[in-house]
């Protein structure tokens, strides 16, 4: 269960959240509104990666110091550096989190051929899989994937659905074309009720 | 095709002055801080080219060579991406159809901004044609001056190995014409190594891993820095021979100037940490990699300014340079827009408490 108490969240001068509560309770969430109305952005503070707003966010009713030991966040806003390769970016995360190399899913998502590619040299769809490998693998009690099924292809979102609907995790989704989704149970619920 | 060359002609100039707002600040101080000593700093070029032209010592000539050469090499690496117009390259494959026009806009952007081939040249056409079939080192010299800018532009590593071979064939070769078909035959042959050849990459990336990753992927970070204090070491070195009574002021302003170099490597590595702070902060390693490029930092920094100890000795002021390196250090971090003003004051206190109480 993820809450959200009183958040604000300023992005110069311009709230994208003011005094915002929301609870996600479902297994399986995925979060529905327009473009630009703060999805990312509430994802990046679930995800303990922007720690820059006022007001509270409870997972599991605690507020966690260092929110990112229990959730993995799969996203545009965390840009990998360009130079490194996949292996060395999932090798960083296997490295922080203890976590091993997630072979079934590299080979489920066909990523293994593109392991040792710079991101920089990554294909927008690529690119997506990397996120979303580095966040899934590290088996958190919550995770997030921003518009996930997004740049790839209908195959690879296929095999993705049917990895996630696995998993035990709490995951929140945002998903633009979410159908699929509902299939292995996901709920939609409105970032803003009214 | 007129258009595409107006095109490229104006993002050149755009992206020149972007470079000219970065270092506003910095130029402004330093012209108003060394004015007196612009005018030198011509002349010296021009002297140095005069010792290529006509000078006994063949050692001589072949160390001015170099210091040329890696000197245009630090010009143009500052330059190259704003003469490229590296930004949007692929925009200019929507307007051509013949590549032999990007070529041609490349290379024009280069010989304008290439000062010291410039300077070269000037210096060649005033000797007029009888004199300078007496000095073919000059041509050879100019021929190896725009080669290798050219081989800057589109195989960098090729530069990088022109620079270290064109140094050890400094103390080893004894022939000047010698000297420059070594240099012009490494370029060529450079230009033909597939950069593929050399890629390394770290096998499990650290902290420390990643920077040195990031060097190994953008070498001219660190061999930017490199050939800055070789020059500026050079330099001192030649100035103090020629005035060992202020030997004491000079070599202080090299470690000074040294200072500034390393210490502005935290730039490029703040940087990494501030355009991947949200990977950094998912890995929970924002504060690891903060402390690490505080200490890569400060180590490439003392062993800079331990070269300039063994070469002019230490001093009371020149420890204090090392001390204050941190407060450099901290200004990048917190407010990178004051560096150059935090750099003037330090220099102005340091050579004043020189003068008052050394």
């Amino acid at each position: 269960m993820i809450s959200i108490q009183n958040l604000t969240k300023v992005f110069l001068l311009e709230p994208v959240f003011d005094n915002y509560s929301a609870e996600f309770g479902a297994q399986r969430v995925c979060i529905e509104a327009a473009n630009g109305l703060g999805k990312s952005t509430l994802f990046t503070l679930i995800a303990g990666i922007d720690r820059a707003y006022h007001g509270k966010i409870l997972l599991d009713g605690k507020m966690h110091k260092e929110p990112q030991r229990v959730v993995a966040l799969a996203s545009d806003a965390i840009s990998f550096p360009d130079f490194l390769t996949a292996q060395q970016v999932l090798g960083m995360t296997m490295k922080s989190w203890r976590c091993s190399m997630p072979d079934e899913l590299i080979s489920i998502l066909q990523f293994s051929s593109f392991l040792n590619t710079r991101i920089c040299a990554l294909s927008s769809g690529n690119l997506k899989k990397l996120q979303l490998i580095n966040a899934i693998m590290r088996n958190t009690p919550y995770l997030i994937l921003d518009e996930p099924s997004a740049a790839l292809d209908i195959g690879s979102v296929d095999k993705l659905v049917e990895y996630l609907s696995t998993t035990s995790n709490q995951i929140l989704i945002s998903c633009h074309d979410p159908d699929i989704f509902m299939q292995i149970g996901f709920e939609r619920q409105p970032l803003f009720t009214d | 095709m007129l258009h595409y060359y107006q095109y490229r002609l104006r993002a050149f100039k755009v992206e020149l002055q972007e470079l000219r707002k970065q270092l506003e600040q910095f130029t402004l101080l330093v012209s108003a801080m060394f004015f007196i000593y612009l005018p030198s700093l011509v002349m010296a070029i021009f002297f140095g080219l005069g010792k290529l032209v006509e000078s006994d010592s063949v050692r001589l000539t072949l160390e001015v060579s170099f210091g040329f050469l890696l000197m245009q090499s630090l010009l143009i690496e500052t330059v190259k991406s704003a003469i490229l117009d590296s930004a949007r390259r692929t925009f200019h494959h929507t307007l051509l159809s013949n590549r032999v026009h990007k070529f041609i806009a490349d290379n024009s952007l280069l010989l304008m901004c290439h000062l010291l081939f410039i300077a070269a040249f000037i210096m060649a056409a005033s000797m007029g044609w009888a004199k300078l079939l007496q000095a073919p080192q000059l041509l050879l010299f100019m021929a190896s001056q725009f080669i290798l800018a050219v081989v800057q532009l589109y195989r960098p590593h090729a530069t990088i190995l022109t620079l270290c071979v064109a140094l050890g064939l400094v103390f080893v070769c004894n022939s000047v014409a010698m000297y420059f078909i070594s240099v012009l035959t490494v370029m060529t042959v450079g230009a033909f190594i597939n950069p593929r050849l050399i890629d390394f990459k770290v096998r499990a990336i650290s902290a420390n891993g990643f920077w040195l990753q990031l060097v190994i992927e953008k070498p001219w970070m660190i061999l930017w820095r490199l050939g800055m204090s070789t020059l500026t070491y050079w330099c001192t070195q030649i100035i103090v021979t020629e005035r060992p009574d202020l030997a004491d002021y000079y070599s202080l302003m090299a470690l000074l100037f040294n200072l500034l170099w390393w210490s502005s490597l935290l730039l490029e590595t703040n940087k990494q940490i501030a355009i991947h702070r949200g990977f950094w902060q998912s890995l929970a390693m924002l504060e690891v990699m903060q402390r690490s490029q505080n200490l890569v930092v400060m180590l490439c920094t003392t062993v800079a300014w331990l070269i300039g100890v063994a070469l002019f000795g230490v001093s009371v002021f020149g420890l204090i340079i090392l001390l204050v390196t941190p407060l450099m250090m901290l200004t990048i971090v917190k407010r990178p827009k004051s560096l150059a003003l935090v750099w003037a004051t330090l220099v102005i206190a340091i050579m004043l408490s020189k003068v008052l109480f050394g």
